[in-house]
């Protein structure tokens, strides 16, 4: 337990020190909010739908999906560091430490869910601020669907770290994982919708595990629990760390590749 | 006395075999160097004995520790890598306890205080690493790595990119651990970090081609003229 807190420690204080980091990623789904949203507000309407239970503005619509992207962006954002940690050589402090690799990524994973929390968090008081407001107990609610969900990216972005050997690789991440997560989800649109326009997106949409992520927030915000959701971001978490132990192993994986 | 011993190591990079069937046995206190020219093998051997990475075959044992059993190996060693460690926004005091929290120390302020005056680093302590000079970070992963008490700490190139005043003192003051009784292995490709009576093992190509005291292998001269390729006697 104490090199999980050490790590969060360090992780947290790293965040706090890098203010642009916190400011571009409030910036980012502000804009979608206040920008984009209003823009869209006109163009969409929206039925009412589950979990709503009367008709919504659009900005309300994507106050969850907008958590989601701060956390998917965070979770590459953990990945990015790793790698980079791992390029200029200090990562060898954390393989050296008398801790199990699982437990060493695990505490990172920890670390990474918990700082993207913290910027869901300041995302939800200014939305509140600016009137998009959820139900008092749902932003208690939301809380631990919020961690799980940042979990589950940031076990993505853990196994991804593994698959990347140079820092310049990274913005192929951009490219072919956070947009298309993004965008083929229910961040911005709701399913109906999709399957009455294109259905082949609508069903790439509900496998995407970011989909699910952002409907359990969406759902708990209201003070509701999708089983399915909540067992797609569990059952993804697993995989996805699973996938980062086995990369992170010295035997093979990436730290033969990346040491040599 | 703590032992280093690694039995019949076989290690590639994918098809690129770097030890085939090494074997090396470091027994007791003292300072060992670890010399070759690049290429040679010495971060491979370095990363094995770490545990960062794990040979194909063969094993690494320290101090009849197996390597299957890497956490109670580690808690045996220091390290001090080629590349810095440091998180250069940390202070120095911060890098000391985020060190001291991943190694699970607990009551490490009095040693942490001792090191750092030992090593000169007191009056910055409360600095970000970030400003300190390449003596100063050299010296600060040094401190790290002597927290837990070591009784084997090992050095890849520490001295690297320094200039040579420091570097003799880094040196000496890591003589003067190797005295105390501190299994002390030092890689290296600069010959004027060792003395006499320390412990030589020379490379090349991942075989050990001599070992002995430095006096016993002719000094610089002596290992100059008899292993070092040509092109790599400018290096040293």
């Amino acid at each position: 337990m104490m090199a999980m807190r050490a790590i969060i420690w360090r992780e947290l204080l790293r965040f706090l020190h890098q203010r642009e980091r916190f400011i571009a990623a409030l910036v980012r789904p502000l804009v979608w909010l206040l920008i984009f949203g209003a823009g869209f507000r006109a163009a969409l309407g929206l039925a009412i739908y589950p979990p709503y239970d009367t008709y919504i503005r659009y900005e309300t619509y994507i106050v969850p999906g907008l958590c989601g992207i701060i956390l998917l962006f965070n979770g590459m954002q953990s990945a990015l560091s790793i790698v980079y940690d791992r390029e200029m050589g200090s990562m060898k402090l954390l393989l050296v430490a008398p801790i199990s690799r699982r437990w060493m990524l695990f505490s990172k994973l920890i670390a990474s869910a918990f700082v993207g929390m913290l910027q869901v968090w300041t995302f939800l008081l200014i939305a509140f601020v600016v009137g998009i407001q959820m139900e008092p107990m749902g932003y208690v609610w939301a809380t631990p669907a919020i961690f799980l969900t940042g979990l589950m990216l940031g076990s993505l972005g853990l196994a991804i770290s593994t698959l990347i050997t140079q820092l310049q690789n990274f913005a192929g991440v951009m490219n072919f994982v956070i947009f298309p997560m993004f965008f083929a989800s229910t961040a911005l649109y709701p399913l109906w919708r999709m399957q009455e326009n294109a259905p082949w997106l609508a069903k790439v949409v509900e496998f995407n595990p970011f989909s699910h992520g952002v409907e359990l927030i969406r759902f708990t915000l209201y003070g509701k629990l999708e089983w399915v959701n909540l067992g797609v971001v569990v059952g993804c978490l697993g995989v996805f760390f699973g996938l980062a132990v086995w990369g992170y192993q010295s035997r093979k994986g990436m730290l033969k590749k990346k040491f040599g | 006395m703590t032992n280093i011993i690694l039995e019949n190591v076989d290690f590639s990079y994918g098809k690129k075999s770097v030890l085939k069937d090494f074997s090396l046995s470091i027994r007791g206190g003292g300072f060992t160097a670890l010399l070759g020219s690049n290429g040679a093998g010495k971060s491979t051997i370095f990363n094995l004995i770490s545990g960062i990475l794990v040979p194909d075959s063969g094993g690494v044992m320290i101090d009849n520790i197996d390597a299957d059993d890497r956490l109670r190996q580690t808690a045996k060693m220091g390290f001090v890598f080629q590349e810095s460690t440091l998180d250069l926004e940390l202070s120095v005091e911060q890098n000391i306890r985020y060190f001291a929290g991943l190694f699970g120390l607990k009551n490490y302020q009095q040693r942490s205080e001792e090191l750092l005056k030992e090593f000169g680093l007191w009056e910055q302590r409360a600095e970000k690493a970030r400003s300190l000079n390449g003596g100063h970070k050299r010296r600060l992963e040094i401190v790290r790595a002597l927290l837990p008490n070591p009784e084997i700490i090992i050095l890849d190139e520490p001295t690297s990119g320094l200039d040579p005043t420091i570097r003799h003192e880094i040196s000496e003051q890591i003589h003067a651990l190797a005295k105390q009784g501190v299994n002390v292995l030092w890689v290296t490709h600069l010959l004027d970090e060792i003395e006499a009576e320390d412990r030589v093992i020379l490379l090349e190509k991942g075989q050990i081609k001599e070992q002995g005291t430095f006096a016993e292998l002719g000094g610089v001269q002596g290992i100059k003229s008899k292993f070092v390729p040509k092109e790599e006697l400018a290096q040293l």
